[in-house]
């Protein structure tokens, strides 16, 4: 699978996750001081997007109940679900940010 | 309104509060009937922190702390203040919001969906007209508790008849700890430890020097405990505080000058010199003020200017009734706090956390207990069992005490406490706790 450009690099600001779409899934998208990131827009807990979520210490926060998901492993913290989120790897090239899925 | 001392050397001394000599027992450690009825008279009734209030910079940032089977919701408004509710669904109980930490633009109820805003009021649920008493929106909502912001912390209490939190604490606590400027400083180490003992056990602990020269023997070098250069007094409300000069050996050490003191004076330009006399080595202090005073600020220690002379070496311990134990020093702030456990009086949660003022261009900090250097940014909260990993060497000292303790209390050959003078601050912590016990704390 290769990297595809998804969103211009002027387009983001730090800790703000920006909506885009990859392979027809609606992904965030988003740098953070630890670098960019790429995530599914969907919570594992009820299943809401993950839009609007504020971004801290390198984890979004649901907007929904507020479970946390880091953003370099998709790992959940707290009590609510156990369960992570899909990531992909994310890098810059040029203007552009660019997406690819994680190979098994 | 602060006012200079004419003596800047140490702590005003404090008029001391007749105590009675109530005996300390066992029981308030190992029952839980005790711990049953303290949940009720002391923990819903007295003011405790939330956390930081920088962790919560926008509108619908929130912090969840949690004491017993209580936990709190503290939220920014709109218009920067906070609003704090205890954290229970008025449907059918359930937890609204998880912490330490998150935002919410509503609170929504995982189980059934219910919404409240940031007001704490139910504006939306599904199936509102299912419910025969009455739509829920307008009618209910999550319990109100009082919330403060003081010392760049969210206080809160459960009892919504307290009074302030200013007047809990007195004018001496809220002056000097307000000279600190916590607010400006940031969290670098925020560490929370499952314990095998009773709160109580490490409030006690932080309430008396007593035990430094046996369970810390590596501060005695540099850090006073007992004697001309220390000094505590008992304060309304159970509340206390004990000061303790450093940059200079304690009247406990013996033998020569030995680190880490001769590198902290030498961080200021002062040599230790030879063969030193006692009288030598109190000036030395005196000599690591005058640089700090001199150096401090084109050394980036702006922070210092707020200072006293005394407090630009010195440490000071504050013991908040009932768990808030704040030491502050020259170039930090430790909380050291145990909370009880919900149901086990043998069990509570100790937190440390370590704050520090930003001192320009650096990027590091020492830990407050001889570890790796910190760096100097918000940290990651870090929950263990005591013992599985170190929340600092003399934090971990203090705690190796815990479990000792309890057991020993359990046992038909603990009678009641046996103080000496210099543990005064743990009589008057208990008759403050004897009085919430019978209830009649003003």
């Amino acid at each position: 699978m290769d990297f595809q450009p998804v969103l211009k690099l002027s387009e983001i600001i730090e800790n703000k996750a920006c909506l885009t779409v990859f392979e027809g899934r609606e992904i965030l998208v988003g740098v953070t001081n630890k670098g960019y990131f790429a995530i599914e827009n969907k919570c594992s807990h009820q299943g809401k997007p993950l839009m609007g979520g504020r971004i801290r210490h390198g984890h979004i926060s649901c907007p929904v109940h507020g479970v946390r998901f880091n953003l370099e492993t998709g790992a959940a913290v707290g009590k609510l679900t156990n369960k992570p989120i899909k990531i992909y790897r994310a890098r810059a090239n040029e203007d552009w940010l660019e997406v690819c899925e994680i190979s098994a | 309104m602060v006012t200079m001392d004419k003596d800047d050397d140490r702590p005003q001394r404090l008029q001391r509060p007749e105590l009675r000599g109530d005996p300390i027992t066992a029981t308030r450690y190992t029952s839980r009937d005790y711990l049953a009825s303290e949940l009720d008279n002391v923990w819903r009734r007295t003011w405790n922190i939330a956390g930081m209030a920088y962790q919560a910079p926008e509108e619908g940032d929130y912090l969840v702390a949690e004491v017993g089977p209580e936990s709190v919701i503290v939220v920014r408004r709109a218009d920067g203040s906070f609003n704090g509710y205890l954290n229970v669904c008025p449907h059918r109980g359930a937890r609204v919001a998880e912490g330490p930490y998150g935002f919410a633009d509503r609170f929504v109820c995982p189980y059934h969906g219910w919404q409240f805003d940031l007001d704490g009021r139910v504006v939306d649920l599904p199936d509102p007209q299912d419910f025969k008493r009455g739509n829920p929106c307008s009618k209910l909502g999550l319990e109100a508790v009082i919330v403060t912001e003081l010392f760049g912390m969210v206080w809160f209490n459960i009892d919504r008849d307290c009074g302030s939190l200013e007047d809990y604490l007195g004018a001496t606590i809220v002056e000097e700890i307000s000279g600190y400027h916590i607010e400006e400083m940031v969290r670098v180490l925020d560490m929370t430890a499952e314990t095998e003992c009773n709160w109580k056990i490490l409030t006690d602990n932080f309430n008396e020097a007593y035990h430094l020269q046996v369970v810390h023997p590596q501060l005695v070098p540099f850090i006073e405990s007992q004697g001309d250069f220390s000094q505590i007094d008992v304060m309304q409300n159970g509340h206390n505080r004990g000061w303790f000069a450093s940059y200079q050996p304690s009247a406990l050490h013996e033998g020569p000058v030995v680190e880490p003191l001769p590198s902290l004076l030498a961080e200021w330009d002062v040599a230790v010199p030879e063969n030193p006399s006692s009288e030598v080595l109190r000036q030395l202090r005196k000599d690591v003020q005058d640089k700090k005073r001199e150096l401090g600020a084109e050394r980036g220690f702006d922070h210092y200017a707020y200072l006293k002379d005394y407090q630009l070496t010195d440490y000071i311990i504050y013991n908040i009734f009932p768990n808030s134990v704040i030491t502050v020093g020259p170039d930090g702030v430790q909380l050291l706090r145990p909370r009880p456990h919900a149901t086990d009086p043998a069990q509570c949660l100790f937190d440390h956390w370590w704050l520090v003022p930003k001192i320009g261009g650096r990027t590091h900090t020492p830990s407050p207990s001889g570890g790796p250097d910190l760096p100097v940014e918000d940290a990651e909260h870090e929950y263990f069992v005591y013992g599985e990993q170190s929340l600092g060497e003399t934090a971990d000292q203090d705690l190796s005490i815990g479990a000792l303790q309890q057991q020993g209390l359990g046992s038909v050959g603990f009678k009641q406490f046996y103080l000496s003078e210099q543990e005064i601050r743990l009589q008057n912590f208990h008759e403050r706790l004897d009085d919430y016990m019978r209830r009649d704390a003003s």
